[in-house]
């Protein structure tokens, strides 16, 4: 998000660049069909776009093409177009410009450019630019190539990466120049991890690879056919959720079974926790869990004590709540908050956080079945990028147990949720820099948590860290904190190093500051090997 | 009369006066008033016959409108007495805020700044109201008032320096872009969690009633998803009870992200909810720039004479997408935002009025346009290349001071900086 708009041109003639051409792959359709079904197509929109054939007789350019800014023509969108050589050799197609308000297109081809009438243009929701040295995951899309911007001074030109050089090619003036300073077209992902895949998966049998709201969406999917009770219901479920989760539920179970509440999330706690105490498999969905706190009375006064104050007469044990958690980037105070610390400090509740694909269906599906309260906290920033091969069939995660991610003696590092992928990457560099060997565990269950896998390992390596995105003060590192310490306290060879977020509100442009990042963990490891 | 001291008399010896009450009330008399009886309700009588009240009973809340489509004042007596200046200026604040959203939602797509929310649609709601408040008036808004802001004179660089939470942005990059605040125009900053701004929109209003000679009202503006949320709902009780002057001003514009009214509630708009809470109400169209004026006017002039609440409601429709996270195209036909574009655009409204009044100046306003969208691009590059402020920053006003484990904490992270400068985006940010 920080894109310097002042940017040094420098031409380089270079007749050696590696071209990259072959696209195919992207799916290609008519304006009229995107048109006509627009839902059909929305996940390809907000995944990697969808080209729409067009051309310079068209009116404007169709809804959500991707801008990528302004030349002296005016507005420019990326485009891609078939080009042939002089000597008839098809090259492919080729990414290039299209100004709509002079109805001019180009691509560039051996440094000249080439003026268009056909061509393909993207169209993509949720499309953002960003620097290249942002550790986010660029789109490769199915094409083998990056889409970038390259920015000369206030004009951005669209062109395709030369991932060697980081070059970008953009056309301009009539020919095809390359521009050392670009910005790569990504998702809009958190930049402080790089998410890694389950080695293994969960059961065997038909795998289909999916990102984690794909997940969620089978388990509930799976939820529904399996048990005519289950309802599924929050702000705007019906249409698919805001996160996608619950996307065609309600075409295929009807509107009584996945429906819209009014702007409530009390009421939609209160209302869940009804139909759960009459037998009903409720799964509701908070939008964000930053506004689960009108809820609070209900989840903690009511959903966690309701069997032991009727002294189980009653219980809501069929009751599951979804809510999205966690940094995404550009979330801020009110789109980015963890709170499972002030859930942890209710007895009767189940809390939990999947790392990925598998276990968010896994643990998804193992809350319905399970006979308490349970509150899946699912971290927004891996709902598209997060995927894995997710087994098609019923299985259930084990709550209230932790996993070891990968094996090691000298430390241990324990982190849930987003938090695990940072500590998978700060594990491997710790062996390579320091040669010290981490054991990383995913806590995946926050309540109960699995006291016997962490202490058992904190024995074994003497060394613990803890990181969570929430502010350190009162987070769930503290609890896990004391109870090592009473634990294991004879192994320890140093005090238990908690790297969290810090003791403030989550801030917007400040967030590379306030995440636990893997630089702020590989230093706790330090600490703790020197200590 | 008697009848009442005869209730107090019994509420005192803890005998129930209804059951009393209700046994003195012969059957044959089934028309009786009940006055006395109850504690809390109007004056009413007694029936001998169980009667439902359905929702149809009531009389549809009306919706006042000053012009039709054309421009044409339906009721001559009611067209307010803006002088050309202020109905310029009125238009002009429409046309900024439609490009300032025009140009910065492209920015957002373009990923120069993170988020964005449009105004479209909603003009008329936003300056209608604003112009007819005092600008001492209190104003607790929900995120799409754009206008109210840019009506007080907040201005083009206050608006893109927060957008991109700059070392200008007064918010201190604290906050996602849109939520903006200011306090010199009497502006509390927005937060993202919907409805809470309402009870404390109460509670500053009790404050401003205790202060002698008091002149100023508070208004506070969410949408028809934000009245579904409990905060609402105490918030009227708390106004009506507590006695409060403080204008509800509710754009209902017919969707919460994707859920449409429909959904949302089943009574007659946010407005019909005021008469439960024995409060006025006033429904508006919100796409007439001169009603929404009107009827704040009226509502402003009505809290501060009675220091009681009242419910303004706003009908618009939100032309925008909830958001740049949002695709509306996903759960609404593009047919229906056609008549909102075209005839019932607020922009095109009021137009067509100042046209019949010979009080519009075709050219002159298109100059206007032009040159105000030159003054937002070039705002707009110049808020982008602005630093973000000192990191440090993060750690300040989460108190009033900085308390010892703050402190900590920011020297620990400088001490990290400083070993990591390569790994921090350190040059984006003032030091």
């Amino acid at each position: 998000m920080k894109l310097i708009a002042v940017l040094l041109l420098t031409v380089i003639i270079c007749a050696a660049v590696k071209r990259v051409n072959s696209v195919e792959g992207s799916q290609v359709v008519r304006i009229e069909d995107l048109k006509a079904n627009w839902k059909a197509y929305s996940d390809a929109l907000n995944d990697d776009g969808v080209w729409v054939s067009w051309n310079t007789s068209n009116k404007g350019v169709p809804s959500n093409a991707v801008n990528a800014g302004f030349e002296r023509a005016g507005p420019c969108f990326v485009i891609r177009a078939d080009h042939t050589t002089g000597d008839g050799k098809s090259v492919g197609k080729i990414i290039g410009k299209y100004f709509p308000l002079k109805k001019l297109s180009y691509v560039g081809y051996d440094r000249v450019q080439y003026a268009k009438t056909s061509f393909e243009i993207l169209v993509q929701t949720n499309n953002v630019w960003a620097d290249p040295s942002d550790s986010r995951q660029p789109i490769a899309g199915t094409d083998n190539y990056l889409i970038c911007r390259s920015m000369e001074s206030e004009l951005h030109s669209p062109g395709r990466l030369e991932r060697s050089s980081n070059n970008c090619f953009v056309t301009q003036n009539g020919k095809e120049r390359f521009l050392s300073i670009t910005v790569v077209r990504q998702t809009r992902n958190v930049s402080h991890f790089t998410y890694q895949p389950d080695d293994k998966a969960p059961i065997e049998g038909e795998k289909q690879k999916m990102n984690m709201f794909t997940a969620i969406n089978n388990a509930m999917d799976i939820a529904l056919a399996k048990d005519e009770s289950t309802i599924l219901f929050g702000e705007d479920v019906a249409f698919g959720g805001v996160f996608r989760c619950s996307l065609n539920l309600k075409n295929k179970y009807g509107g009584e079974r996945v429906f819209n509440t009014p702007l409530c999330e009390q009421g939609i706690a209160g209302f869940a926790i009804g139909a759960a105490t009459m037998g009903a498999k409720a799964i509701c969905e908070i939008q964000f869990a930053d506004y689960i706190f009108p809820a609070f009375d209900q989840i903690v006064n009511e959903a966690a004590k309701y069997r032991y104050r009727s002294g189980n007469l009653f219980d809501c044990g069929s009751l599951t709540i979804r809510a999205p958690c966690g940094a995404v980037g550009h979330g801020a105070l009110y789109h980015s908050q963890s709170p499972e610390a002030y859930f942890a400090h209710t007895p009767g509740l189940k809390i939990v956080v999947p790392r990925g694909p598998n276990m968010a269906k896994g643990l998804l599906l193992a809350c319905l079945n399970d006979k308490n309260p349970c509150i899946v906290l699912e971290p927004k920033t891996l709902y598209r990028s997060a995927i894995e091969d997710v087994p098609l069939g019923y299985y259930e995660s084990t709550l209230g147990k932790a996993d070891i991610l990968r094996v090691g003696g000298d430390v241990t590092l324990i982190g849930w949720g987003t938090q695990v992928h940072v500590l998978r990457e700060v594990a491997e560099y710790a062996k390579k820099k320091l040669n010290v060997n981490c054991e990383v565990i995913d806590l995946v269950s926050i309540l109960p948590w699995d006291v016997e896998t962490v202490c058992h390992s904190v024995k074994k390596t003497g060394r613990c860290l803890i990181a969570h995105e929430a502010p350190i003060t009162n987070g769930f590192g503290a609890e896990l904190a004391a109870t090592i310490q009473e634990e294991c306290f004879l192994h320890l060879e140093a005090p238990i190093t908690r790297v969290c977020g810090w003791d403030t509100p989550f801030p917007h442009v400040f967030e590379t500051f306030y995440l636990p990042d893997k630089y702020r963990c590989l230093e706790g490891i330090k600490k703790l090997i020197n200590y | 009369m008697l009848s009442r001291n005869l209730c107090t008399a019994l509420r005192r010896l803890r005998i129930t006066p209804a059951r009393f009450c209700t046994s003195v009330a012969a059957p044959d008399q089934g028309n009786s008033g009940c006055d006395p009886l109850y504690a809390g309700i109007r004056a009413t009588q007694f029936v001998t016959k169980p009667a439902l009240i359905t929702p149809e009973d009531y009389a549809p809340i009306p919706v006042y409108r000053v012009i039709d489509s054309d421009g044409n004042v339906l009721d001559s007596t009611q067209e307010p007495n803006l002088s050309k200046e202020t109905l310029q200026k009125c238009f002009r604040d429409m046309v900024t805020v439609n490009a300032l959203d025009k140009i910065m939602y492209e920015s957002q797509r373009q990923g120069r700044i993170s988020f964005y929310m449009t105004n479209f649609g909603e003009e008329a709601s936003h300056i209608g109201s604003a112009s007819a408040l005092s600008s001492e008036d209190l104003v607790w808004a929900q995120y799409r008032e754009a206008g109210v802001l840019l009506w007080r004179g907040w201005t083009l660089s206050q608006f893109i320096d927060q957008l991109y939470g700059n070392c200008d942005d007064e918010g201190r990059g604290k906050q996602m872009p849109c939520h903006y605040g200011s306090k010199k125009l009497n502006f509390v900053t927005i937060s993202s969690t919907l409805a809470t701004q309402i009870p404390q929109a109460v509670g500053s209003a009790y404050v401003l009633k205790r202060k002698p000679d008091n002149d100023r009202v508070v208004v506070v503006y969410f949408g028809d998803g934000a009245a579904s949320e409990g905060d609402f709902h105490a918030a009227l009780n708390f106004a009506a009870t507590l006695e409060c002057p403080v204008i509800f001003f509710v754009r209902n514009n017919g969707y919460a992200i994707s859920t449409p009214v429909r959904e949302q509630y089943r009574g007659d708009g946010i407005a019909s909810r005021g008469t439960g809470y024995g409060m006025a109400v006033l429904r508006v169209d919100g796409t007439d720039m001169l009603a929404v004026h009107n009827g704040t006017k009226m509502a402003r002039e009505y809290c501060l004479k009675n220091n009681k609440p009242i419910i303004l409601e706003s009908m618009q429709y939100r032309l925008s997408h909830h958001s740049t996270s949002d695709d509306s195209s996903a759960y609404r036909p593009t047919e229906e935002l056609e008549m909102w574009n075209t005839t019932e655009n607020p922009i095109n409204k009021l137009k067509n009025y100042m046209l019949k009044k010979g009080w519009f100046n075709e050219d002159e306003e298109n100059e206007f346009i032009k040159s105000i969208r030159k003054q937002i691009m070039a705002q707009n590059q110049l808020s982008e290349k602005k630093q973000k402020p000192d990191w440090r920053e993060m750690f300040y006003d989460v108190y009033d001071d900085l308390p010892l484990n703050l402190r900590k904490q920011l020297k620990e992270m400088e001490d990290h900086v400083a070993r990591h400068k390569e790994q921090y985006p350190l040059k984006n940010f003032k030091s």
